[in-house]
């Protein structure tokens, strides 16, 4: 699988997958058995490590070292100066607004703060490279939008993200591209509207005003309506077209009947792709 | 390179500013000095307890005259048998009876002492060598060789060790100062060893060896550890010298200033008897040392006077 530089890329898969053994093999924590891994099109080195950003699952720190003491010890371990590590730090502590704790030692933070401080040691580095394994576990709401929204940033500052998760809902947000692993198997890889559009079922969703005969009316047979059923004063539709009709002569058709106040594609969300893929595996390759 | 600095400054700070760490290097000299004085303390202690033992000699032949005391010890002839000694035995008084039989030349093993409560071995001890001492006398008396002949016969050899160039040195003090030294750095190994092993049990449990070993090679961050953790013992070993020393020279001139006895400080060192450069070595003048060593003359004198 290869992660485009400047994307954020969801590495999704059951439990045991293999996504945090990938994870450290991309960190150099462990060896791969069989394989090899290029980054920037070379073989992974040593140099790299500081090129790359890395939140574990498991998070952990020195919990009898200070704060402030505990970063800049490993941020200078990623190859920042001290005092370029010391200014970085500063800016990152006022702006997650937890100036007060630098003194404080990690066994006085509760776990979510903690998390915050584990967060600010990943990314003080400004690596290209960065790769949080469930990032959003232990945050609570206000926090976890406060690390989303950093992340979006970083992406916009041409940072290319690898996460893993298991919240689709985070995977839709975020991720432009994804590779969906089961029993260190890759099932799926690619950007996620094409990966989405690979499970389309031509399954459409229609808002329209009108009785139910002048819609059947106007879908000649080239369809099977699902559901209709009235939503206040129009009615809502769910119909399956077969893959040879045009949606543009579709709309042409309806218009003529029924008036539309919306039409659009129901493609299959990521839980469902996920599920479908894990249960039933598959080998489409956007 | 770099990052191997960064982590032996770490493992070594955050050891050194350690409230445990500041505790022990203050009390291992403590410790120490407190392992050189206790026997020399506990010896003066029991020193002040006489025992008092009677003695029940079924052979007054030989045993004619009170078998020679000590300072601890002090035996005190009976006349009675030794079933009404023991029937009159005073645990107040007297610190157990010995019996003599009066095969005890022919069965050395036949002599017995009764004590109340376990014997002490310092006493027992030293039963048994007057004993020892007594029977050979007189086997020599029998034999035709009188004391004065054996005191003459008796030599002692100083083996004077130097080397090549003249310079004095000592072959037992070198075993000594080797076995110490061996024995501190079996000690140290094992200390240090053990800290290296929680430092990476801690790692590993707190789980930030993960996020370590992802910025560092595992190679660095072991020989930063270890390199970190040697050098915070060689920190407290040195300071361990010299408060070792400090103490030693206060302790050494508080003694000296209140008149102890000397032979403490000697045996402190580990010596028999005090030699002038013993002295100088605790750093005592020249006016204490004079007095120290009439004091020990004196002591002396007594002994064999006794």
């Amino acid at each position: 699988m290869s992660i485009p530089e400047g994307a954020v890329f969801g590495l999704l898969g059951p439990n045991g997958a293999g996504k945090t053994s990938l994870i450290r093999i991309i960190n150099q924590i462990t060896a791969p058995d069989s394989g090899e891994v290029l980054f920037r099109n070379e073989h992974l080195h040593p140099k790299h490590t500081s090129l790359i950003g890395y939140l574990p699952e498991e998070r952990g720190l020195y919990k009898k070292m200070e704060v402030g003491e505990q970063a800049l010890y490993l941020a200078q371990l990623k190859g920042l100066s001290r005092s370029e590590a010391l200014k970085r730090l500063k800016t990152w502590f006022e702006r997650f607004e937890i100036k007060s704790w630098w003194t404080k030692k990690i066994e006085e933070l509760s776990k979510g703060m903690q998390q915050k401080v584990q967060f600010i040691i990943t990314v003080v580095h400004e690596p290209p490279l960065l790769i949080l394994d469930e990032p959003f576990t232990g945050f609570d709401p206000i926090n976890a939008n406060l690390i989303k929204d950093e992340l979006l940033r970083m992406k916009g500052n041409g940072t290319t993200i690898a996460l893993s998760t298991h919240r689709m809902e985070s995977v839709e947000e975020l991720c432009t591209h994804i590779a969906l692993i089961n029993k260190s198997k890759k099932l799926l890889e690619g950007p996620v509207r094409d990966v989405r559009r690979s499970f389309r079922s031509n399954l459409y969703e229609i808002e329209y005003e009108g009785t139910n005969i002048s819609l059947a009316n106007s879908l000649w047979g080239n369809f099977e309506l699902l559901s209709n059923e009235a939503h206040g004063d129009w009615m809502k539709a769910s119909i399956r077209i077969n893959d040879e009709v045009n949606t543009n002569a579709l709309l042409q058709g309806l218009i003529q009947n029924v008036t539309i106040h919306s039409f659009r594609e129901v493609l299959p969300s990521m839980n469902d792709i996920f599920i479908q893929s894990v249960t039933q595996p598959i080998t489409i390759e956007s | 390179m770099n990052k191997i600095l960064l982590i032996i400054q770490r493992e070594y700070l955050s050891r050194v500013k350690k409230k445990s760490f500041i505790v022990m290097t203050i009390l291992g000299p403590v410790l120490m000095a407190a392992l050189a004085l206790a026997p020399v303390m506990i010896a003066n202690y029991s020193g002040d307890n006489v025992s008092k033992i009677l003695v029940i000699d079924q052979n007054p032949d030989i045993f004619t005259s009170t078998l020679p005391g000590s300072e601890s010890v002090v035996f005190i002839n009976s006349k009675l048998s030794l079933d009404s000694a023991k029937a009159a035995f005073d645990p107040e008084k007297h610190y157990g009876i010995l019996f003599l039989p009066s095969d005890m030349m022919k069965n050395p093993g036949g002599a017995m002492l009764f004590t109340e409560k376990q014997a002490n071995l310092s006493v027992t001890t030293y039963i048994e060598s007057i004993l020892k001492k007594q029977i050979e006398n007189d086997k020599l008396k029998s034999a035709g060789i009188d004391q004065k002949t054996l005191s003459s016969i008796d030599t002692k050899v100083d083996l004077k060790t130097l080397s090549l160039k003249g310079e004095e040195n000592s072959a037992e003090l070198a075993t000594v100062v080797g076995f110490i030294c061996g024995f501190l750095i079996y000690l140290f190994i094992f200390l240090y060893g053990v800290q290296v092993m929680r430092g990476v049990i801690e790692e590993k449990s707190n789980r930030i060896v993960e996020i370590i070993i992802s910025s560092v090679k595992p190679f660095q961050l072991m020989m930063g550890k270890i390199v970190g953790i040697a050098l915070v013992g060689l920190t407290q070993f040195l300071l361990w010298i010299v408060l070792t020393l400090t103490l030693t020279t206060i302790a050494g001139k508080v003694l000296v200033d209140s008149g102890k006895d000397a032979t403490v400080i000697a045996q402190q060192m580990g010596k028999d008897k005090l030699d002038p450069k013993g002295l100088e070595e605790l750093g005592a003048n020249s006016e204490v040392k004079q007095d120290m060593i009439s004091k020990c003359l004196d002591k002396c004198q007594v002994s064999t006077s006794r």
